[in-house]
């Protein structure tokens, strides 16, 4: 792991941790209704301050939290336009998928490639710690996959194209 | 599969299908690049009649494809083009026979296309070597290029082939429907211009250039800058070109672009499965966060006694 | 008169919600030429080598009441500070904070990542973090959360 990957993971995951302290909150808004207050931003006493972790300008994380929801928005690295088509590719991938995620946001918020979204109901469902490690893997991957991708193309394309060119010899 | 093959497979495997026992047929072959075949027994089950069609042909007749059709087919020729097609085959199943003839037939009939989309390389080929000639007796280089070859085979896209005294130089035009493509092409195309200095040197140079089309066709296309248009310039060298590797080149540089966006389409394929993969992998990280289902035991009251569901 | 039924009634009902100023607590208001005097004296101890004693200086009462323009100004020389200490004295640093003076060093840290100037030192930030986080757990982070007092 890269010299600024571990402390940038193990301060994604101490805030993490720290926000994720959920609990079910009626809407004030709407009678008998129940919302992640993260996304309503309506009721200012149950929203908490955000906070940002970023590792560069291209690598950061923003943590929305709230009452009885925390919104987390991931940014991956993309450092060329190839980069950017496989993350591009990659996080529409999963959020086709959001369905069997749970936490996944169907669209990432402005800004950010990936977002996820975790209410109280989450919370009581699934353990608070494995889903902290969740997010961690996530984004522990995530960059591992895109550049694997990226090199793998490469490579490919290195093949297929000498492929190409020797019969004419 | 890596490469891909000249010949049309679909063609071949019906003719052997045919020759073996030889029935009514009327079927449609399709191959790349909007080509399309009709095999068709009008008559009787032994006559077949093979006709192609392909948007190519308008060009490649310009080149002199009919004639070249003509002659590589002069026993099958049929005496009437079939109505809605470029070229007709008329082939009598039964007056061919022994295995090795009807195989030389069935070879001949799969390159059907390749052979219709040689003429315009085979002329431009032979014009190089006029101009070669003459500069070899006169020493001094033609100064007036010499004029380009143009096939639009493909809606949008086209081939541009121009001989010189020393080279010839083949131009493909493409189209990248999406953005995935634009930039895959573009890795692929580098590693195109790059294998040559790496790995096969003897191989043709490779060129590319996005939007703006390469001096040699600028003056014939109406030039409109267009982020989804890329060109490659292949320069065939007089090591290309000599007779016994000719055959090889034409057949080769043909299916350029179907290579090409073939293995486009291959990458964008893996990369998927590659996803699916992961995806599943991020699956069970989060499953991990459900707690054990612990329902599973079964309570019993103090004294021994189960609970009843109702 | 527009269409009354989609006037928000919810909206015109002061008893309703809650603004934003009723929910900032009061703080003391900071004028610009105070926090202007006050990084000039965190300059100076910064220029004289002794970082610890401008952190220190830093965090304790950080200016609350200041105005946005003055805190990015005090954030900027806070950031200044972060990349000058030795990585290595951190822990040492943290460890002489009291409890509020912390609070308001992770208030910082929080807002440096997410100020432009902070991303350009993403490494340094982090590394401050992670030491902090060490020396206090999770509360400064848990206090980040639900303080309205910002730096």
């Amino acid at each position: 792991m890269s010299q600024s990957l571990r402390p940038y993971l193990s301060a994604v995951r101490s805030s993490l941790t720290a926000a994720l302290c959920l609990e079910d909150f009626a809407s004030q808004m709407a009678e008998r209704h129940n919302k992640p207050e993260v996304e309503t931003q309506k009721t200012l006493e149950a929203l908490l301050n955000p906070m940002v972790i970023a590792r560069n300008e291209n690598e950061q994380i923003l943590i929305e939290s709230s009452i009885n929801s925390v919104r987390v928005s991931i940014k991956i690295k993309q450092a060329d336009d190839i980069e950017e088509i496989l993350v591009h590719k990659f996080t529409r991938f999963l959020t086709g998928r959001a369905e069997h995620f749970f936490i996944l946001r169907r669209a990432p918020i402005e800004g950010y490639d990936i977002s996820f979204l975790i209410t109280n109901f989450h919370a009581e469902k699934m353990l608070k710690h494995k889903l902290v490690d969740f997010i961690i893997e996530f984004m522990e991957d995530v960059d591992k996959e895109i550049s694997e991708m990226k090199l793998f193309l490469n490579a490919r394309a290195r093949f297929v194209a000498e492929a190409y060119l020797t019969p004419f010899d | 599969m890596l490469q891909i093959p000249s010949d049309n497979l679909l063609i071949k495997k019906t003719l052997e299908e045919l020759f073996e026992s030889p029935t009514a047929v009327d079927r449609i072959v399709s191959d790349f690049d909007y080509t399309t075949y009709h095999i068709s027994t009008p008559e009787e089950k032994t006559k077949l009649l093979i006709s192609i069609q392909s948007k190519a042909f308008k060009d490649c007749a310009k080149y002199g494809a009919l004639e070249k059709l003509k002659s590589v087919y002069a026993a099958y020729e049929s005496p009437t083009i079939e109505p809605g097609y470029d070229f007709s085959l008329y082939l009598d199943l039964g007056s061919i026979s022994g295995l090795e003839a009807q195989n030389e037939v069935i070879e001949s009939i799969s390159l059907l296309k390749r052979n219709m989309l040689a003429a315009p390389f085979d002329a431009a080929f032979e014009e190089y070597e006029r101009l070669s000639a003459k500069h070899q007796e006169t020493g001094v280089e033609p100064e007036t290029r010499s004029s380009v070859y143009e096939i639009n085979y493909r809606d949008e896209e086209a081939i541009y082939i121009q001989p010189s005294f020393d080279r010839v130089t083949v131009i493909f035009s493409t189209v990248f429907k999406d953005e995935t493509d634009k930039i895959f092409g573009k890795v692929f195309l580098q590693e195109f211009v790059d294998a040559r200095r790496r790995a096969v040197q003897n191989a043709p140079q490779v060129l590319y250039s996005h939007k703006e089309p390469p001096l040699e066709v600028r003056d014939m296309i109406k030039y409109s800058p267009d982020e989804k248009k890329g060109y490659i310039t292949f320069v065939l060298f007089p090591r290309h070109l000599v007779p016994q590797k000719r055959d090889n080149t034409i057949s080769h540089i043909q299916l350029f672009r179907s290579y090409f966006h073939y293995h486009i389409k291959c990458s964008k394929a893996y990369m998927h499965s590659r996803m699916r993969f992961r995806v599943n992998q991020y699956l069970k990280v989060l499953n991990r966060a459900k707690p054990e289902n612990d329902e599973a035991v079964e309570r019993k009251t103090a004294t021994g006694r189960r609970f009843q569901e109702r | 008169m527009e269409d009354w039924r989609r006037i928000d009634i919810d909206a015109l009902d002061p008893e309703n919600t809650m603004t934003l100023e009723e929910l900032t607590p009061e703080v003391p208001p900071v004028s610009s030429q105070e926090v202007s005097s006050k990084i000039n004296n965190i300059r100076t101890l910064i220029s004289k080598g002794s970082h610890g004693d401008a952190i220190l200086l830093a965090v304790d009462e950080p200016p609350y009441g200041a105005d946005e323009q003055s805190k990015e100004l005090y954030l900027n020389t806070v950031i200044d500070i972060f990349s000058a200490t030795k990585q290595t004295d951190i822990a040492s640093i943290v460890k002489s904070l009291s409890l509020e003076q912390q609070n308001a060093l992770l208030k910082y840290l929080y807002k440096g990542m997410a100020s432009k100037k902070g991303q350009q030192q993403g490494g340094i930030l982090l590394a401050w973090y992670e030491k902090t986080v060490e020396v206090t757990g999770l509360g400064p982070v848990v206090r980040y959360l639900t303080d309205r007092r910002t730096v």
